[in-house]
């Protein structure tokens, strides 16, 4: 296998950061549309010094991977049942077809009235958002699984439990992990937009708070730090794949 | 989705081969396989009628016919995973019912878990020191040094004999073979063959063998089954000794003879 250069993937996001201090420091770009890199840096610092950064961080963080892990629960589960079980899947299918269509930050003013600002609304919105990426790749992944197979490992004398622990599941994972990763994205995008509206922590609220003041620094390092957290996610995807698709010829060799 | 349940105890041991010309057999043997009036449809079409055949412990027996004919519907009737419009199947005996124990079946396509390294591929149902058994079978279709491979990086002739290796681990006392060789090369399916033709020259199983390919029915078999229309046009019983060698006279003029009633209109 050739080596392939491991800078290539970071030239040009390296690049773009510094063509925007080029502009901006040089005047080019006014500082009210865009504040220096080295701007976005220093606020990072100061409140990365007060606590405050890691703090909004944390509860963001915290946010998501609740919100992720109920959604995705739900979704695999009943994915799951549906992708198995012809009856279910006439019994629930159309309905979750239906409910997946509703733009799920469309339901933000309902789940303001029912929940208030508290975290069991934000919490809410992430799980419904990373519901139907999870719940659509599992279904479809479980009724692609090869039914030849399905067949050789009832000849080989498996069980329901075995069969699913060694055929079913294993072969609807490729499926199911392209869920995870589109999951993964609404986490993010649904966290920012509620916490853009409504929070007093997170990092959604650091940047609307900065915003009142005027602070562009800090708002554009809290975009910043959603791009680098859903990029973390995103790693943690591709390992996963890494490791229980290993099998796959797709991702023996798979790009970081 | 439903598992069939089938029957504990179905095939006891103490069933002894009778064993015709060239005594092969040792300890466990094959089961008997009686198959009366057996008639399946698929919706309105008739796949096959009134079809009776009886095959003695330990025999090896070829289905060939033009595709389409009900062969691999047969087969998939003696392995439980078709339910008869009518007649009955016994095998050891017992009718069939769901699926049955000691019963392997070798796919046209090996069917093995692209997500299992080989050795744990052959394992596949068995339990408690599965390894060791594992890893003999494999040995014994000479792919112990791939145990460790993914399935995906052998060749088409490489899975076929660890499919093989992956029936022959649980010493079943029935083979069904579906067309197991059918997409191999002309070399590496002969060399199948013989592999085939040995372990059950070895471990004595009944094998029934589904193929179009009347010369390595010839080759193989005690018995050529023809098969046409849903219906046993007739049967061959071949008694050349075996090891067989290919090209040889008598079993080409049996070969041709098949042929020629196959090709009639």
């Amino acid at each position: 296998m050739k080596r392939r250069a491991w800078y290539l993937p970071w030239l040009l996001p390296v690049g773009l950061l510094l063509a925007w201090q080029a502009a901006t420091a040089s005047g080019l770009l006014s500082n009210h549309i865009l504040p220096t890199l080295s701007a976005v840096a220093s606020a990072g610092y100061r409140l990365a010094l007060t606590g405050e950064l890691f703090q909004d961080i944390w509860v963001s963080t915290a946010r998501a991977a609740v919100g992720f892990a109920i959604g995705g629960a739900i979704g695999f589960a009943l994915g799951l049942l549906n992708g198995m079980s012809a009856g279910a899947s006439r019994l629930f299918d159309s309905t979750v077809q239906m409910l997946r269509n509703i733009p799920h930050l469309a339901l933000i003013p309902l789940v303001i009235l029912w929940f208030g600002i508290d975290e069991q609304a934000k919490i809410f919105l992430v799980a419904f958002g990373v519901f139907f990426p999870i719940y659509v790749n599992t279904y479809h992944g479980v009724r692609t699984v090869d039914a030849g197979l399905i067949e050789m490992g009832r000849v080989y004398g498996l069980k329901r439990g075995a069969l699913f622990r060694q055929i079913v599941f294993p072969g609807a994972l490729p499926s199911i992990l392209v869920g995870v990763r589109y999951a993964l994205g609404f986490t993010w995008l649904t966290l920012i937009v509620a916490e853009t509206i409504s929070a007093q922590s997170g990092i959604g609220y650091m940047t609307m708070n900065a915003r009142e003041f005027l602070q562009t620094d800090v708002v554009v390092l809290g975009i910043l730090i959603y791009a680098l957290l859903g990029k973390a996610a995103d790693i943690v995807t591709v390992a996963l794949e890494r490791y229980y698709l290993a099998w796959h010829p797709a991702f023996r060799r798979a790009p970081a | 989705m439903t598992v069939l349940a089938f029957p504990r105890g179905y095939l006891r041991p103490d069933e002894r081969v009778v064993a015709d010309a060239g005594a092969r057999v040792t300890g466990d043997t094959g089961v008997s396989i009686r198959i009366s009036r057996l008639a399946k449809r698929f919706d309105e079409k008739e796949v096959l009628a009134d079809v009776s055949l009886d095959i003695e412990p330990g025999q090896f027996v070829a289905i060939v016919g033009h595709s389409g004919c009900g062969k691999s519907t047969l087969l998939r009737l003696v392995a439980g995973l078709e339910v008869p419009n009518s007649g009955e199947i016994r095998i050891a005996d017992r009718p069939v019912a769901g699926q049955v124990v000691d019963t392997r079946i070798m796919f046209q396509d090996a069917r093995l878990l692209p997500w299992r390294k080989v050795l744990a591929n052959v394992g596949i149902g068995q339990s408690g020191g599965w390894r060791a058994t594992a890893m003999q079978a494999l040995a014994r279709v000479g792919l112990e040094d791939r145990a460790e491979d993914w399935p995906l990086v052998l060749s088409g002739g490489q899975k076929q004999r660890v499919a093989l290796a992956r029936a022959l681990v649980s010493q079943p006392k029935l083979m069904l073979l579906d067309e197991p060789l059918g997409a191999l090369d002309a070399l590496t399916r002969l060399e199948m063959q013989r592999l085939v033709e040995e372990v059950w020259q070895q471990q004595g199983f009944t094998a029934i063998l589904v193929t179009h390919d009347v010369g390595e029915a010839v080759a193989m078999a005690d018995r050529v089954v023809v098969l046409k229309n849903g219906r046993i046009e007739f049967v061959e019983t071949i008694s050349h000794p075996r090891p067989r060698r290919r090209g040889d006279a008598e079993l080409a003029e049996i070969e041709g003879r098949i042929l020629a009633r196959l090709m009639q209109r």
